[in-house]
């Protein structure tokens, strides 16, 4: 640590002797004093290398001549022993040493061959035993019992095969025992195997081919083709010598062909036979299935008895006017025809047959004077029955100075004829007699159709379609049932014509007159007719109807006068054309000035024309006030207002449409107001009104008794209304 | 014989003698002689690749007069 300040600046460093002395105390081995010398090192160097060389080429010469020293020996060695000079060195090479070595050599030779033979003659005699051996052991008998690992079919005719033991593990040795196996054989099946499994048959093809390749004696046990993964492979063996397997073989084919035998068809048959109309006996054995099919339970048409009701049952379907009326014996069949229960065409047309003829047997019985007759009774009973019609009457009549006779059903109507009064009917007696004519006509014979040729003129509401009409089909045809069923009450009554004649003078006229009424009511209420009409019978014009009426007179005349207008101008127009033609034909002889001034006052014609089209255009559409009313409807043909309207438009736009439910609440709604439109207007649904002025005018009293609980001090009124429903059909009856 | 420089670049430099075959450690050694410090102190590194101590200078290729960088650890 001497200088411890080195060279550099601040820099640490030791000499090489302070170094080495450091370096032995860590114990490294001392540096080399000073930097080598590069030419010295060289020299060195290439000493060395020749050195090395010198070395080397020393080491192949001496290797060369060691090898060239063995090379000799070995040809030396190759030229040792006698030469052909020096072969009978040892005999002395005289002829009879010659001899003598020849000798020798050929009774060796010769006890050399008499060894082989003694030897072969040896293997003679043991294969001679062996043999012996062999005839007399190994037989087929030896090999009885042994178990060939193969079908028996796999063996053909004349092929032969060199069956070894089957090479197998000692497990399976210890189970099957000794087998004998073709190689040949076993490869083949393991080929064919092999190739089965390449193939990769489908379970279930679809085709029904296995039906027909397989054997006619081998029918698969269901799902055969898993035979082999539930019980294993199924090795087909036989023991040699045994007869089973040859058994089973012959039975198999015995089998065969005693189906075959069974399915044959005899070629020889009964040529003489003669054939004849009947069945022999095997051909009427022979049967057809049937299928199994419950009988059906025959449908049989049963006559019910006849009963009382069914007897009433025409009376009640007929009108209310022949309630009283007792059916008479040619009621039966009607009766029949009224309670058969119609199931199939069949029977409707045979019972509509029975009708028919009945009807026409009776037509033909009755006269005309008989129905006269009965009708009268019928009119005469029922006149009798209500004093207060008859009243009705005598004004109409002494009103119309017009006589009427026939029966009238008015189907629909019956309920506006039970809910009139008499106040009602009072005005249309006052108001004018021709506006409810009635006409009579009276046949020269006096039949008693000319009673039911009865018409009603109403001329103010000819327009308005009314059931009121009895020259209606219908109304005739009712009618006609009416008389029949007359005639039959009236068939055992004398005819009197006196009678008769004074009764005629009784139809229900007040039924009539409340009617035409009712109507009129009926169809202000439902809005069917315009009001007008209706005004014009009840005398009551509204303002409404007046200025309506007032446009469309209005609206007609200024059609008329389009219409007048429209005819004029055609005119003018043919006109003006034949004027054209008359000047067209003209220009011709004009000269070419003259053409111009005729052209130019030809189009001053035209303004003016057309000025003057306008002015009557503007004339004519000064009135024009078309009356436009603007409806919607849904698609139940009902009018909406605005809203709704409104809200149909949009959804049509949109594409979209209510929910389920409200549209469900439309509909609901729309059934109320229908059902309250149908709704009389002067009575409640279940007509209460109505059966209460019925009652008041039968019992002849404004008040009515209700009363509940006790009754039994309250009388004959209290008695007969217990509660208002009670009252209600009380009163229908 | 070859010489390397060590620069702790905080004051100290030291020049050392030694063997081509000597290993870092004994380098590590003969540095610590020099300037006092325990050997196993001493890190030698070039950039940054820290020297092993088991290692020869010649299989680091470190030549006559190379300078490598001298950090405590």
């Amino acid at each position: 640590m001497a200088d411890n300040s080195g060279s550099g600046a601040g820099e640490i460093s030791l000499s090489l002797e302070e170094t080495n002395k450091l370096r032995i105390s860590l114990g490294l081995k001392p540096l080399e004093a000073g930097v080598p010398d590069a030419d010295a090192e060289a020299e060195r160097n290439y000493r060395e290398q020749r050195e090395r060389e010198k070395k080397e080429n020393e080491e192949r010469a001496v290797k060369e001549r060691i090898e060239k020293m063995q090379n000799r020996a070995k040809l030396r060695k190759k030229l040792e022993g006698k030469g052909l000079g020096e072969a009978n060195e040892k005999g002395d090479g005289s002829a009879a040493d010659w001899v003598r070595q020849n000798r020798k050599q050929e009774r060796s030779r010769a006890r050399e061959r008499a060894l082989a033979e003694q030897r072969a003659q040896q293997l003679a005699e043991q294969d001679a035993l062996a043999e012996a051996n062999q005839d007399s052991a190994y037989t087929a008998d030896h090999l009885k019992g042994m178990r060939v690992a193969h079908d028996l079919e796999d063996f053909q005719e004349g092929e032969e095969q060199v069956l070894v033991l089957k090479d197998a593990t000692i497990m399976e040795n210890e189970e099957e025992g000794d087998q004998l196996e073709s190689v040949h054989l076993a490869e083949q099946s393991r080929l064919k195997q092999n190739l089965e499994n390449k193939k990769k048959k489908p379970v279930y093809t679809g085709y029904d081919d296995d039906e027909f390749s397989m054997t006619i004696g081998n029918k698969p046990s269901i799902l055969s083709h898993y035979d082999e993964v539930i019980d294993g492979v199924k090795q087909k063996s036989f023991v040699l010598g045994s007869e089973e397997a040859l058994a089973q073989e012959e039975r198999a084919r015995q089998e065969v062909s005693e189906r075959l035998r069974g399915q044959s068809q005899s070629l020889s048959y009964t040529k003489t036979q003669i054939m004849s109309d009947y069945y022999t006996q095997e051909e009427a054995d022979v049967k057809f299935r049937k299928g199994k099919k419950g009988k059906k339970p025959r449908k049989v048409r049963q006559r019910r008895p006849l009963e009382d009701t069914d007897l009433a049952a025409p009376a009640a379907s007929g009108d209310a006017m022949n309630v009283d009326d007792v059916p008479g014996s040619s009621g039966r069949e009607s009766v029949s025809i009224a309670t058969t229960n119609f199931v199939d065409d069949d029977d409707l047309q045979q019972a509509l047959a029975v009708a028919r003829k009945s009807a026409t047997k009776r037509r033909a019985k009755r006269t005309a004077a008989e129905e006269i007759a009965e009708q009268v009774k019928r009119i005469k009973e029922e006149s009798d029955d209500e004093a207060t019609d008859r009243a009705a009457l005598d004004t109409l009549q002494s009103a119309d100075g017009i006589e009427r006779v026939g029966g009238m059903v008015f189907s629909d109507t019956t309920e506006f004829v039970r809910g009139l009064t008499l106040d009602a009917l009072a005005p249309v007696k006052k108001e004018d007699p021709d506006s409810v004519a009635v006409k009579q006509e009276e046949d020269e014979d006096g039949a008693a159709r000319a009673a039911l040729g009865q018409t009603i003129k109403q001329e103010p509401i000819d327009n308005v379609k009314m059931e009121l009409d009895t020259t209606d089909a219908d109304a005739v045809l009712k009618m006609e049932t009416d008389q029949e069923h007359l005639g039959d009450a009236g068939e055992d009554e004398a005819f009197d014509p006196e009678r008769a004649a004074n009764e005629v003078n009784s139809p229900p006229m007040e039924v009539y007159a409340t009617a035409v009424t009712a109507h009129s009511t009926y169809l202000q209420h439902a809005a069917i007719v315009d009001e007008p009409l209706v005004a014009s019978l009840v005398d009551r014009p509204s303002e409404e109807t007046l200025r309506r009426e007032r446009m469309q007179r209005k609206q007609m005349q200024w059609m008329q006068d389009q219409r007048k207008l429209a005819l004029r101008m055609e005119r003018e127009r043919q006109d003006e054309k034949e004027r054209r033609k008359r000047d067209a034909a003209n220009a011709g002889k004009r000269s070419g000035y003259e053409q111009e001034r005729e052209r130019e006052r030809r189009e001053e014609e035209m303004r003016f024309q057309e000025q003057k089209r306008q002015r009557e255009l503007d004339y004519t559409m000064r009135d024009y006030r078309p009356q436009v009313e603007l409806t919607y409807t849904d698609r139940h043909g009902n009018a909406l207002n605005q809203k709704e309207a409104f809200r149909e438009l949009s959804h049509r736009f949109h594409g979209m449409q209510s929910g389920k439910t409200k549209q469900e609440k439309r509909l609901r709604q729309m059934e109320e107001q229908r059902r309250l439109a149908a709704m009389p207007s002067n009575d409640t649904p279940l007509g209460t009104a109505a059966a209460l002025q019925e009652r008041q005018r039968r019992t002849g009293t404004a008040h009515m008794v209700l009363q509940l609980g006790d009754t039994r001090n309250s009388g004959r009124v209290a008695s007969r209304s217990h509660a208002p429903d009670v009252l209600s059909r009380d009163v229908l009856q | 014989m070859i010489e390397i420089l060590c620069n702790d670049r905080l004051g100290k430099k030291v020049r050392i003698k030694c063997d081509p075959n000597d290993t870092v450690g004994d380098l590590k050694k003969m540095i610590a002689a020099q300037t006092g410090t325990a050997w196993q102190k001493i890190e030698l590194k070039k950039w940054y690749t820290v020297f092993k101590d088991h290692i020869t200078l010649a299989d680091y290729e470190i030549h006559d007069g190379a300078n490598l960088e001298l950090y405590y650890k």
